[in-house]
């Protein structure tokens, strides 16, 4: 029974908003974004559209990108030892 | 067009990506690993996963198209309001898919409406990831890289798709999209810069465009679309809220925290690259009023940009775009055959996990040679399979959403019942076009199918009683 609590306890954390934790803060920054690109295509800011965000895109790929590695090579690793 | 070192790169990467399939193939125990990689997918590969996902072929190669013909209002209004309309998603509905104990959605449309419903849900599932749309999608790709016949690119593509999804299941399928989306992500983007400039920037573009009364509105963030075809595409792109890859990466993460996590953070991503691909479209269209296919004229001045090498690098990008989305249905195509309408509809009896992943790879293997047989030949047929997959949204999404998220009483009769009613009106204005007026053209069915799928739910829903009824406490 207190096992069965303990789960759907854990169950409603997980399902808890973190408004003022990283959950808000990537909303946030889905709307700077918005605004900031908005403001740059209006205003014909080129370093913005122009090198700015392609450049900031391929750079948070590479690094989802290497992080993905880490942690692949960690597994590969802890599968080797096993 | 693409030389020797370019096509010796491009084998390399293949064979690379073929034996990193190989080598998850030696984790895959049983149905959960296949098909949920023991739900331990951790936030970076569910980035990179979703991501891969999304970006199909249709979607670079579409996006370009849309941006070549409506200008800036492809960006304002087609991609910060779809992504907007999806943050429900991320925030509240995909945590919940992920807590629940279901594999497949037919399991869950099968735990809270009953197994016929759950039927009829494989079935339209079954077809939708056909995907052929993406397989025809390699035409343009193979005519700008090689100029080589479509067909037989498209059996390539299809073979490679599915010895990555059958051997490596969803973690060797989530590896290697990972690494097809970097390459075409880094790619586009290094390119860009380049490209723009060449462009002559905003005000170069701004010159062009405003000159050509042909497009009026084209750099205007709104008036390159009118208002009821802005609230179309608005809609329309609830789509994602019934589709099956992100309903299994959800199920597949670590927490439901990572999975709310990584798609929040793919949206902001999304946004950012749909940037770069409108602009893309819109040089496309600056550079040559008249363009024919934009979409070949985008990829032929990408690898016009590039150094020898790096074209091969883009190339695998694009052709992994189009495999990495390819992948992820028939890896789901393949266990809906096997799992939810061999096992649940024919044998009727549960089936090992053995059994059931050698099932879903023969499932995968057949979807894969559907795909092929009907993406370029049988227009008749290509229709009719075309026209059955875009009905799977009007008929599940209701009841997914409302198994999901609505915390009363859910009987057998509204699943079957929402089914039926989304199912029959999207056929009846698919076949017989709502024209309201000229400037709006013709209502997509969608929109009518999923109110009518509503109405239908809240009705049977007063019909019989709740199969779930003594489990409402512990329901997620």
């Amino acid at each position: 029974m207190s096992n069965n609590k303990q789960i759907e306890s854990s169950k409603k954390e997980d399902l808890k908003i973190e408004w003022f934790g990283l959950d808000g803060l990537l909303c946030l920054i889905y709307l700077a974004e918005a605004l900031l690109f908005a403001y740059a295509m209006i205003n014909n800011n080129d370093f913005i559209v122009g090198k700015l965000v392609p450049y900031s895109v391929a750079a948070v790929t590479t690094a989802v990108f290497l992080k993905y590695l880490y942690q692949v090579f960690s597994f590969a690793r802890k599968n080797g030892k096993k | 067009m693409l030389t020797a070192v370019d096509n010796i790169v491009i084998v390399i990467a293949v064979l690379g990506v073929i034996a990193i399939g190989a080598y998850f193939s030696k984790s895959i125990t049983d149905m959960e690993s296949y098909y949920l990689a023991n739900r331990s997918l951790p936030w970076s590969l569910i980035v990179g996963t979703l991501m891969a996902s999304w970006y199909g072929g249709n979607g670079v190669v579409g996006s370009i198209g849309y941006a070549s013909i409506m200008g800036f209002s492809t960006w304002f209004i087609w991609s910060i309001g779809c992504h907007l309309v999806r943050f429900p998603l991320a925030l509240w509905v995909g945590p919940r898919v992920h807590i629940r104990s279901d594999v497949t959605i037919p399991d869950m449309i099968e735990s809270t409406y009953g197994r016929l419903a759950a039927l009829i849900a494989s079935v339209f599932l079954f077809i939708y990831c056909s995907q052929i749309g993406e397989i025809t999608a390699t035409g343009i790709i193979g005519q700008a890289a090689w100029g080589v016949d479509k067909v037989v690119l498209g059996i390539v593509v299809v073979a490679i798709t599915i010895l990555l999804t059958c051997l490596g299941g969803l973690m060797g399928v989530a590896v290697t999209d990972m690494i097809f989306f970097f390459f075409m992500v880094t790619g586009v983007c290094l390119v860009f810069p380049v490209m723009f400039e060449d462009a002559g920037g905003l005000m170069g573009l701004r010159a062009v465009m405003d000159a050509a009364p042909e497009f009026p509105g084209f750099m205007h963030p709104t008036a390159g679309m009118s208002v009821p075809k802005m609230i179309m595409f608005i809609m329309l792109s609830i789509n994602v809220y019934a589709d099956p890859t992100f309903y299994q990466r959800f199920s597949a993460s670590q927490t439901a925290k990572s999975s709310r996590r990584a798609m929040l953070t793919c949206f902001c991503i999304w946004l950012a690259f749909d940037l770069v691909l409108v602009f893309g479209g819109i040089i496309v269209r600056a550079n040559n009023l008249n363009v024919a296919s934009p979409e070949l004229a985008y990829i032929e001045m990408i690898l016009h940009h590039l150094p020898v090498g790096f074209r091969a690098l883009f190339i695998i990008g694009l052709f992994g775009a189009i495999i990495s989305t390819l992948d992820s249905y028939y890896l789901i195509g393949g266990t809906t055959l096997a799992k939810d309408i061999y096992a649940r509809g024919i044998a009727k009896k549960e089936i090992d996990d053995k059994t059931l992943v050698r099932l879903s790879r023969i499932g995968s293997v057949i979807l894969g040679c559907i795909g092929v047989a009907l993406a370029f030949r049988f227009t008749l047929v290509y229709d009719a399979v075309l026209f059955l997959a875009s009905m799977w949204m009007s008929t599940a999404f209701v009841p997914i959403i409302m198994a999901l998220m609505y915390k009363g009483k859910k009987t057998p009769m509204a699943g079957l019942l929402s089914m039926l009613a989304g199912a029959l009106v999207f056929a009846w204005f698919y076949l017989n076009p709502l024209v309201i007026n000229e400037s709006i053209g013709a209502v997509d069915a969608l929109l009518l199918g999923v109110p009518a799928s509503f109405v239908a739910w809240i009705i049977g829903n007063r019909i019989g009683e709740d199969i779930n009824a003594d489990k409402i406490g512990i329901q997620a």
